[in-house]
């Protein structure tokens, strides 16, 4: 579904990442570790352009989204992402903060329709719709994903009076309410209270078990031993080790890792 | 002090028996009109103006469109109020063979020159809105015009209102100048009641008494949309 191909990004004279080959299939969840500085977050903020790789290609459902004629927001719809520090729009209710983006869409495609319609050429009669219906539409997912993770009481409440926990797992939903093909988590839970790690921690396993691609920058081990398909080990921007987690974390083989769990685990 | 009774009764003759009430009324109506209307332009070109600015510069469009700005903040930030009204009025109407009323040129004028200034504080407000908001609306595939409109300018509006309300309150004091180029305001208006009755004390004072009241009136009025536009914040 992803691939990666001779990723390479540099942040002025830093070469954060080298040459990094990679392919993420369908369905596949696969957790990226490393120590801080190593080029984790910016490898996961690559596959979706958040970061223009400097040279290489990324390539999504086929399509070289590296290239900058690409437009990349399209292919972003179908890329859910969840950041460390959630990054909910603080101006808008949870209820809005899901259904923004839905109804950004569907609207996009109603004036597309309405515009190759108005020149006669053939358009998806699909996506001519009330805006009435869109929204409506669009909140009834809102409402359904909300059940699912518990927040229904939340939504018509600002992101300032949620907590920690709950932003996260709202972040989850509203990424999930673009019917994404993959998710990204770039540290989900790094800037979590302890005790409000495990439901965002549920929620994703929860994901993971309806069969989700999942991308995961994480510290936490427990996750990527229970989760993962495949633990990637990363330092200096480099991809130092590849495995399942059974044989990444009893029979390492390089030694920056070995060194790596010596200290975390 | 002994004649400043009879100073007001001259004043009142001319405000009501000569007519003075209606200039002042038309003379309030257009600096009104000038600082509103002026106001609502020079937010639009200022919002403009700071997406422009703070806008990834990798492409040649958004580099091309950030040196217009430039030179658009340079030059009106770089004369004065009146030289602008001026060359607006008497230079580039006629050269362009423009009809406009006084009271429009000085809209136009007052707008551009507005959005200039605008423009800098709505970039410093864009620019305190945690960069993660731009990262969530971008990563949710909305572009960059669409993330700023919806997410972006909307907290930066929240968080300049104060400075915006400076700039508002400082429209109004300065349309004192439109004079210039023969539109009535409240200046005047209340000069010519003075130059009508050779008694300029009171009317003077009454149109400072008349400013003072309109800017309290809007300091209110920011106040109290502040208070609307924070419901979004934690202290509830």
């Amino acid at each position: 579904m992803i691939k990666v191909c001779n990723l390479r990004k540099d942040f002025g004279d830093v070469q954060v990442l080298k040459n990094i080959d990679l392919h993420i299939k369908k369905g596949e969840k696969v957790v990226i570790l490393g120590p801080s500085g190593s080029g984790k977050s910016t490898l996961l903020r690559c596959l979706n352009c958040m970061e223009d790789p400097t040279s290489g290609s990324i390539f999504f459902h086929g399509v070289d989204i590296a290239d900058m004629a690409v437009d990349i927001n399209v292919h972003r719809q179908k890329m859910g992402m969840v950041f460390q520090h959630f990054n909910l729009f603080n101006n808008k209710t949870v209820l809005e903060n899901i259904t923004l983006a839905p109804i950004y869409v569907a609207k996009k495609k109603l004036n597309r329709a309405k515009r190759l319609k108005f020149f006669g050429k053939p358009y998806n009669a699909e996506d001519i719709k009330p805006l009435s219906e869109i929204k409506a539409e669009a909140k009834e997912k809102a409402i359904e994903l909300l059940q699912t993770v518990n927040l229904t009481d939340k939504a018509d409440v600002y992101p300032a009076m949620l907590s920690g926990g709950q932003k996260q797992r709202v972040a989850i939903v509203r990424a999930l309410a673009m019917n994404p093909d993959v998710m990204l988590f770039d540290e989900p839970t790094s800037a979590l209270d302890p005790e409000m790690v495990g439901e965002v921690l549920e929620v994703m396993k929860d994901l993971a078990k309806n069969g989700m691609t999942m991308v995961v920058v994480t510290h936490e081990m427990g996750f990527a031993r229970e989760v993962a398909d495949r633990v990637i080990f990363i330092d200096e921007g480099v991809i130092l080790e590849e495995a399942p987690p059974a044989e990444f974390f009893t029979n390492p083989k390089c030694d920056r890792l070995k060194d790596f769990l010596a200290k975390v685990l | 002090m002994g004649n400043f009774g009879r100073k007001i009764e001259v004043f009142i003759e001319q405000f009501i028996d000569n007519n003075g009430y209606k200039t002042v009324l038309e003379g309030l109506q257009n600096t009104l009109t000038i600082a509103i209307l002026g106001l609502l332009i020079g937010i639009l070109i200022g919002i403009i103006i700071a997406a422009v600015r703070v806008m990834p510069k990798y492409k040649t469009l958004p580099r091309v469109l950030d040196g217009i700005c430039t030179f658009y903040v340079g030059f009106f930030r770089g004369t004065p109020i009146v030289v602008q009204l001026l060359l607006f009025y008497y230079v580039l109407l006629p050269l362009m063979g423009v009809k406009m009323t006084s009271v429009a040129v000085s809209i136009v004028v007052f707008g551009l020159n507005s959005g200039a200034y605008i423009s800098e504080m709505m970039r410093a407000g864009i620019l305190s809105v945690d960069p993660g908001q731009m990262e969530g609306g971008r990563a949710m595939g909305l572009s960059f015009p669409a993330t700023m409109m919806k997410i972006i300018i909307p907290q930066a509006i929240k968080n300049i209102l104060p400075t915006l309300g400076n700039e508002f309150i400082a429209l109004i004091k300065e349309t004192s100048v439109v004079s210039f180029v023969g539109a009535t305001d409240l200046y005047v208006a209340f000069n010519y009641m003075g130059s009508n009755s050779y008694e300029f004390m009171v009317p003077y004072l009454a149109m400072a008494i008349i400013y003072i009241i309109l800017v309290y009136g809007i300091s209110l009025l920011i106040k109290i949309m502040e208070r609307s536009l924070r419901k979004g914040d934690k202290s509830m």
